[in-house]
């Protein structure tokens, strides 16, 4: 049953590392293998050889994912989605200090309220380029990693955590959100 | 007067731009045909041939496992078809979905006429670079 499941979450991953046109036969094809090795060597046997070919694929199926991407629009439009967001940020932490009366930076309804809009601005960007998403969660935390390298002020840890997590995370959900509500053809 | 030089100018500059097309065009497919194949690439055009009908990924990989003892990655196999659809080496179509495969569709490759070309040039380069040679006599 455990088995059943990691070899469902290898297969998974394989798939999303694969080219969307590659996807479907090669997932087909990993199962086909494996069910012939089930049958001859032994689920154990058939589930290390999964593995491995997995692990071994991974290298091959990233490079031609990347190669297969136009990076220099990709990165502008998760720029300006970027650039977006530090006013959205800016405009909802001055909103939050005059309406609540909260004089921190820190402030976490402020980062609540941002979340969504964020969602929905990497959702936009996403729909523009395919990758835009992803390529603006990686611009987050390297920001919020040289911030956090840099910075003199002493920020809170949840702050930091915080950061680490939500930006990258609301990313992710804003590209699940525009590939549900306008999938492509 | 003006407008017969304007138009045989004309005439004469799509001439121009027509032959410069077809240079470039001949020139691109040329490169395309007789740019030799990479190792891996080559490897698999082989086993595809040698499949005839039969070539998917499984059977590109076993192909490959049986006559050179080399255990690819499924990805790297499929990378390496992707890459020469995208020469025109190979062209794919979809196959039958089955239940062992979770109901997933097959693809099938076949070689094309300039991936036989390919395959011509790439054997003859490795022939007239290894003629005369005395350390391959032999076994």
């Amino acid at each position: 049953m455990m088995r059943d499941r990691l070899v469902r979450g290898l297969l998974l991953l394989c798939s999303q590392l694969a080219v969307r046109g590659d996807r479907e036969p090669l997932v087909g094809d990993l199962l086909e293998e494996h069910a012939v090795r089930m049958r001859k060597v032994g689920t154990a046997q058939a589930f290390i050889w999964i593995l491995r070919q997995v692990c071994m694929s991974a290298p091959a199926l990233v490079r031609a994912r990347l190669a297969s991407v136009a990076w220099p629009s990709t990165l502008g439009v998760a720029l300006l989605a970027w650039l977006a967001i530090a006013v959205v940020e800016t405009l909802v932490n001055r909103a939050t200090s005059a309406w609540l009366l909260v004089d921190d930076a820190y402030n976490p309804a402020a980062m609540f309220l941002t979340m969504p809009l964020v969602v929905a601005i990497a959702g936009i960007a996403s729909r523009v380029r395919r990758h835009a998403a992803f390529a603006l969660a990686l611009l987050m935390l390297l920001a919020v990693a040289s911030m956090t390298v840099s910075a003199h002020e002493v920020m809170p840890m949840w702050f930091r955590i915080a950061y680490f997590v939500v930006g990258p995370a609301a990313s992710w959900m804003g590209a699940q959100l525009q590939a549900r509500l306008w999938p492509r053809s | 007067m003006n407008m017969t030089v304007t138009s045989t100018h004309r005439i004469g500059h799509r001439i121009v731009i027509g032959f410069r097309y077809h240079f470039f065009y001949n020139t691109v497919e040329m490169v395309a045909s007789e740019e030799p194949l990479g190792s891996l690439e080559h490897v698999v055009l082989l086993a595809v041939m040698r499949l005839r009908t039969k070539a998917y990924g499984v059977t590109v990989r076993q192909e490959i496992a049986r006559v050179t003892g080399r255990d690819l990655a499924i990805g790297a196999v499929y990378t390496t078809l992707s890459r020469l659809e995208s020469k025109g080496f190979v062209k794919s179509r979809a196959g039958e979905p089955t239940m062992e495969r979770g109901g997933r569709a097959k693809r099938y490759f076949d070689v094309t006429a300039d991936g036989r070309q390919a395959l011509r040039h790439t054997r003859d380069v490795f022939q007239k670079m290894s003629a005369g040679l005395r350390g391959l006599r032999g076994t």
